[in-house]
C-alpha cells in the first residue's frame, strides 16, 4: 500500500462526507477541519477510509494526525506493521 | 363555558409531495384529482422474496434530491443551496425533506434573521421518522460492522430534524418533537396555535417531516389488513378509495409539509398575508390500546375543536376527513361525522388520502395545508375514487366543485386511540 493509495481513499472520503469539498483541490498539508469537517464527520471519514483499505487503527493513534499527511503516515505505519 | 383562545394566522404554508413540491402545483393537482399511488414493479422493491404480492402501492418521493429541490427553490442562490446540501446532505430521509420545506416556508413568511432567531419556536411532527434509515444501517452493521458511520449516532434521532431544521432557518426559540403516529401532523399543528395563542412565542414554524416505514413496518401493516394490496393491481390510481362499497384499506404515502403560525394582529402589523386561520382545535383519547377507531371519540374531538373556535356544526362548509379508505375506518368516520352534522346536504367531506397517499405522521399537516389550498381556491377537490359511496354524507363528488367556502375542519385519527381536529377558516 503506497502512500498514494492511502491518500487517494481518504480524498475520496472526504468528498462523501462533505460534498462541498469537491469543488477544492485537497492537499496533504489540508487538515479536515480546515474543509469543514466536525467532529462526527472527521469519526465517518476515518472510519470508512479504514474499512475499504483493510486496516484497523486503534484511536490513540489516530488523534496524533492533525492534518492529512499526519493521518496518511499514520495509516501508512499501521498498513506496514501488519503487513 | 370553553375558553375560546382567539384564532392563529398561517403566514407560509409549504409541502414537498409526489405531486408538487410547491402551493401552487399542490393545489392544482388537489383540483385535477390527480393521483400519486403507483405500484412499485417487483425488481424495484426491496423485498422480492415473496414475488409481486410483496410489492404495495405507495405515493412515493421518488427521485427527490437536494440538489433538485435546490435547483427549483434556491435557484440565484448558490451558496443557500451549499449550506442546504452541508446541513442536511447526509442526514435522513425525514431531516432532508423537512429541511426543504422549513427554509420554503420561512422564506415565504418574509420574517427576517433577528425575527426568526428572537421569538419564533419550532415543532417537529413525528416520532421514530427515520425507521427505514435505521433498518438500513442495522442490516448494513451486520454485513459489515467496520462501516458503520459515527453519524448514526444522530441521524437515526427524530431529534436530529430539529437541529438540521433550526441551523438552516436560524430558529432559536423552543424547539419540540411531537408525536401521535397517524395524527402527529394536526397534533404540532395544535400545539403550535396554542403555543401561539398563549403567547409562549411569537411564532412558531411546524414542520412535518416525509416519514418512512423500513420493509418490517409496511409488511406488518399489511399483515393487519389494514393495507390496499390486492384489487386493482392494474390501476394503482384507484386503489385508494375512501367512503367507496370497494375500498380495501389504506395505501402509504410520503410527503412533507410546513406551516408558519403566529397572531393576526402580529401577521397584520409586519404586511404579511394572511393564507388562512387556525380557528380552534380538539384532541380526546379513547382511552383504550390497538388500531380499532372509536366513533365516540372521534365526535368529541370534532365538538372540542368547534368549542374552542367559538363555532357550531352549521358553520362549518367543509370537512377533510382522515378518510384513509380503510374498510372500518371509514365507516367509523363516516358515523361519527353523522353524530355531529347530520346530514347536512350543504356540507362537503372529502379524503386528501387518495391523490397523497396516507402520509403517516406528517398527514394531519400536510392535509391542512390541502385543506387551505382549497378555502383559498373556493373549490372542494373531487374524491376521484368515489364510485358507490357507503356514506350518508355530502360526499364530494369525482370532479371539483367550487362552491362558497369559508370554514372546514381537518380530521386526523391514529392507533392508540387519538384523535385530533382543527378547525381552519379564511377570511372572505
Amino acid at each position: 500500500m503506497t502512500e498514494e493509495e492511502i491518500f487517494s481513499v481518504i480524498r475520496a472520503q472526504i468528498v462523501d462526507v462533505l460534498p462541498e469539498a469537491a469543488d477544492i483541490e485537497i492537499t496533504l498539508d489540508h487538515s479536515m477541519r480546515d474543509l469543514g469537517a466536525n467532529s462526527i464527520d472527521r469519526m465517518d471519514v476515518v472510519i470508512a477510509a479504514q474499512d475499504e483499505l483493510g486496516i484497523k487503527v486503534p484511536n490513540a493513534e489516530l488523534t496524533r494526525a492533525h492534518d492529512l499527511r499526519s493521518l496518511v503516515a499514520v495509516f501508512l505505519a499501521h498498513a506496514s506493521a501488519h503487513a | 363555558m370553553t375558553h375560546i383562545p382567539g384564532a392563529v394566522a398561517v403566514t407560509a404554508a409549504a409541502v414537498l409531495s409526489p405531486l408538487a413540491d410547491d402551493l401552487d402545483g399542490f393545489t392544482a393537482a388537489l383540483l385535477a384529482g390527480r393521483s400519486a399511488v403507483t405500484l412499485p414493479s417487483p425488481e424495484d422493491s426491496a423485498d422480492d422474496s415473496a414475488g409481486g404480492e410483496a410489492c404495495l402501492p405507495v405515493a412515493a418521493l421518488d427521485g427527490f434530491t437536494l440538489a433538485d429541490w435546490a435547483a427549483r427553490h434556491l435557484p440565484d442562490e448558490p451558496a443557500a443551496a451549499a449550506r442546504l446540501r452541508k446541513v442536511a446532505g447526509r442526514a435522513a430521509l425525514p431531516a432532508r425533506t423537512a429541511a426543504c420545506v422549513a427554509l420554503r416556508a420561512v422564506r415565504d413568511s418574509g420574517l427576517g434573521a433577528g425575527e426568526l432567531a428572537d421569538g419564533t419556536a419550532l415543532l417537529v411532527a413525528g416520532s421514530n421518522l427515520a425507521l427505514a434509515h435505521q433498518a438500513e444501517t442495522v442490516l448494513g452493521h451486520d454485513r459489515a460492522p467496520g462501516r458503520l458511520r459515527a453519524s448514526y449516532a444522530l441521524t437515526h434521532l427524530d431529534a436530529d430534524v430539529i437541529g438540521v431544521v433550526s441551523e438552516l432557518t436560524g430558529i432559536q426559540g423552543e424547539g419540540w418533537a411531537l408525536g401521535g403516529a397517524s395524527a402527529s401532523g394536526t397534533l404540532a399543528l395544535v400545539h403550535g396555535a396554542r403555543t401561539v395563542a398563549a403567547g409562549w412565542a411569537e411564532r412558531v414554524l411546524v414542520v412535518a417531516p416525509a416519514a418512512e416505514l423500513s420493509p418490517v413496518e409496511a409488511e406488518a401493516f399489511r399483515r393487519t389488513g389494514a393495507l390496499a394490496h390486492e384489487n386493482l393491481r392494474g390501476e394503482p390510481a384507484r386503489m385508494c378509495r375512501p367512503f367507496d362499497r370497494d375500498r380495501q384499506g389504506f395505501v402509504r404515502g410520503q410527503a412533507a409539509a410546513a406551516v408558519l403560525l403566529e397572531r393576526p394582529e402580529a401577521a397584520r402589523a409586519r404586511g404579511a398575508e394572511v393564507l388562512a386561520e387556525i380557528a380552534g382545535h380538539g384532541q380526546r383519547l379513547d382511552a383504550r390500546r390497538g388500531t380499532e377507531p372509536d366513533a365516540g371519540g372521534q365526535a368529541a374531538a370534532m365538538r372540542a375543536a368547534l368549542a374552542t373556535a367559538g363555532l357550531t356544526p352549521e358553520d362549518i362548509d367543509y370537512v377533510n376527513a382522515h378518510g384513509t379508505g380503510s374498510v372500518l375506518g371509514d365507516e367509523t368516520e363516516a358515523a361519527s361525522l353523522h353524530q355531529v352534522f347530520g346530514a347536512r346536504p350543504d356540507l362537503r367531506v372529502n379524503s386528501t388520502k387518495p391523490l397523497t397517499g396516507h402520509c403517516l405522521s406528517a398527514a394531519g399537516l400536510v392535509e391542512a395545508v390541502a385543506t387551505i389550498a382549497q378555502l383559498r381556491a373556493q373549490t372542494v377537490h373531487p374524491n376521484p375514487n368515489l364510485e358507490h359511496p357507503v356514506a350518508e354524507l355530502a360526499l364530494a363528488g369525482r370532479t371539483a366543485e367550487r362552491r362558497p367556502l369559508r370554514t372546514a375542519l381537518s380530521n386526523s385519527f391514529a392507533f392508540g386511540g387519538i384523535n385530533a381536529s382543527v378547525v381552519i377558516r379564511v377570511q372572505p
